[in-house]
This record gives structure tokens, C-alpha cells and sequence, in this order.
């Protein structure tokens, strides 16, 4: 699939939906980069919800085409609400939406809301993410 | 079933410390799918305004979400966090994620939070809403 130009999407732009289910592997691999112990009580038989966002984000660094143009990307901002938990196995839908897109000081800046809902539609979490893409004519 | 729980103004989040070797950073990028170079190639971070590969951000701000699991025993039901990156975090570095209830109301807490480096420099600053009311797992 081509990847899409940032500089040519407009506001409002939607990414996906995606659909996607984490394996309780996937889940503990997780949860071991991040805490060194894939035992913490706290994510024993759910999803660590930054994981979630993190799905997210590395869909929209594929689709921007990020990692093949070796695009050089600042994260710099996040902002994350969760409203329920998954359990791995479930099935996650995330549908991601470009709220602002604009140059400034020559790197392009671009803000996008994420909405994660399982599949009777219930919201799980909302996200904010902010990316400075570089160089200007990104 | 539902129960309360309460925090003042100056109450603390537990505080993590943890090692991000690139090890660590290798395995997260295995783990979420973040592949970006600028964390993984060191011929190409170090044409990179950052000179040297960075960790993700997303993996420095898992420390705060760590943090946050221990406090409410991982009911995050109603939690919010909104943080900034502020600075790279270089692989080899310690890393101090803590933070600190700075306004209550009656519906929950707030606390600044951060990810301080081992120069001192923040990582990462923000905040972070947590509910008073939970409902039990």
C-alpha cells in the first residue's frame, strides 16, 4: 500500500479503522520490555492500555510511511484516557483521526485523536498524539 | 460493587526507577511494532539531530502507567494522563518516573508527574487525572 504524505492530508482525515487482538504473549512481551516482570498483579489479565496506544501509533508511523523514508519523527506529546480494560484475546478496534496538521518553525506538526472501542462499540480509551516530522518538506 | 479511594495534595505515586539499555528499547520496539530507526540503527540515529539512538518515548511513559497501576491497583477506569517529551532518553540511562498529588476535587486527583534522567533533565512532564470512585474489578 503507498503511504500517504502528511503534507497533502487534510483535517479530519480518518486512519483505518484498524482491528487488532493481542495474545496473551503479546501482552506479557509487553508488559516484560516495559516492567521487567510480566507478573505484575496489576496486568495480569488485562492488556497494559498503553499498549493499546502504542498499536496505534506504530500504525500511523506505517502508514505515514515513517520507518521506509526514514522520516526523522519527534513524539512530543501524549495525552491518554481509558475508560474500560481488554483482555488479551479481545478484539480492539481503533479508528485515528488528524485533528491538526501544520508547519512550524520548518518541521511539520500534526495532531492525532485516536478512539479504541471493542466490538459491541464500547469505548475502551481515547488518545492525543502529538508528531513533529522533519524535515520541512514532510 | 464500587469503593472509594482518596489522596491529598502532596501525596506521592510511587516511584519507579528503571534501566533503559537498548536491550530493553530492542524488545519494545519487538513488543509494540515501532520499528522507527532513530531507536534501532545506530548508523542512521547518528545523522539524527540526536546523534545516537534514542528509547521510545511511549516506553519511558509505560514507567508512569506502571506507577499509576500501583497506586490504584490497576483499576484505570477514569484515569487520564497528558504528558509532553521533553527530552531523549539515551540508552544506558536510569531513568526516575515519580509524581505528586497538586489538586484534589471531589471527584479526583491530580498529580504532576515526571521522568527525570540521570543529568537531571525531565524526560517527560505532564499530569495525571485519577478518579476517586472506582468500581472493583
Amino acid at each position: 500500500m503507498p503511504h500517504l504524505n502528511l503534507a497533502d492530508l487534510p483535517i479530519g482525515h480518518v486512519f483505518g479503522p484498524i482491528e487488532f487482538t493481542l495474545s496473551e504473549k503479546e501482552s506479557a512481551d509487553y508488559i516484560s520490555a516495559t516492567g521487567g516482570n510480566e507478573h505484575h498483579p496489576a496486568f495480569s489479565n488485562i492488556v497494559h492500555p498503553l499498549h493499546l496506544d502504542a498499536v496505534a501509533i506504530a500504525n500511523l508511523i506505517a502508514a505515514l510511511g515513517i520507518v521506509e523514508n526514514r522520516i526523522e519523527t519527534i513524539h512530543a506529546g501524549q495525552q491518554m484516557t481509558v475508560m474500560n480494560t481488554v483482555a488479551p484475546g479481545a478484539t480492539v478496534r481503533c479508528t485515528s483521526t488528524l485533528k491538526s496538521n501544520n508547519m512550524r518553525r520548518e518541521s511539520r506538526w500534526a495532531t492525532i485523536a485516536s478512539r479504541f472501542t471493542a466490538t459491541d462499540g464500547t469505548t475502551i480509551a481515547e488518545t492525543i498524539s502529538t508528531l513533529i516530522l522533519l524535515p520541512q518538506d514532510q | 460493587m464500587s469503593k472509594k479511594r482518596q489522596w491529598k495534595v502532596g501525596d506521592s505515586l510511587p516511584t519507579i526507577e528503571r534501566q533503559v539499555d537498548q536491550q530493553r528499547v530492542n524488545k519494545y520496539a519487538h513488543a509494540s511494532g515501532d520499528h522507527n530507526p532513530i531507536h534501532l540503527d545506530a548508523d542512521y540515529a547518528a545523522t539524527t539531530r540526536f546523534g545516537q539512538r534514542v528509547a521510545h518515548g511511549m516506553l519511558t511513559l509505560a514507567f508512569v502507567w506502571e506507577a499509576i497501576a500501583n497506586a490504584t491497583d490497576g483499576n484505570f477506569s477514569g484515569v487520564t494522563v497528558k504528558v509532553r517529551f521533553t527530552s531523549p532518553v539515551i540508552p544506558g540511562e536510569t531513568v526516575t518516573s515519580s509524581g505528586k498529588v497538586i489538586k484534589v476535587s471531589d471527584s479526583s486527583a491530580t498529580y504532576d508527574i515526571q521522568v527525570i534522567r540521570p543529568n537531571g533533565e525531565a524526560a517527560i512532564i505532564g499530569t495525571a487525572t485519577i478518579p476517586f470512585a472506582i468500581t472493583s474489578p
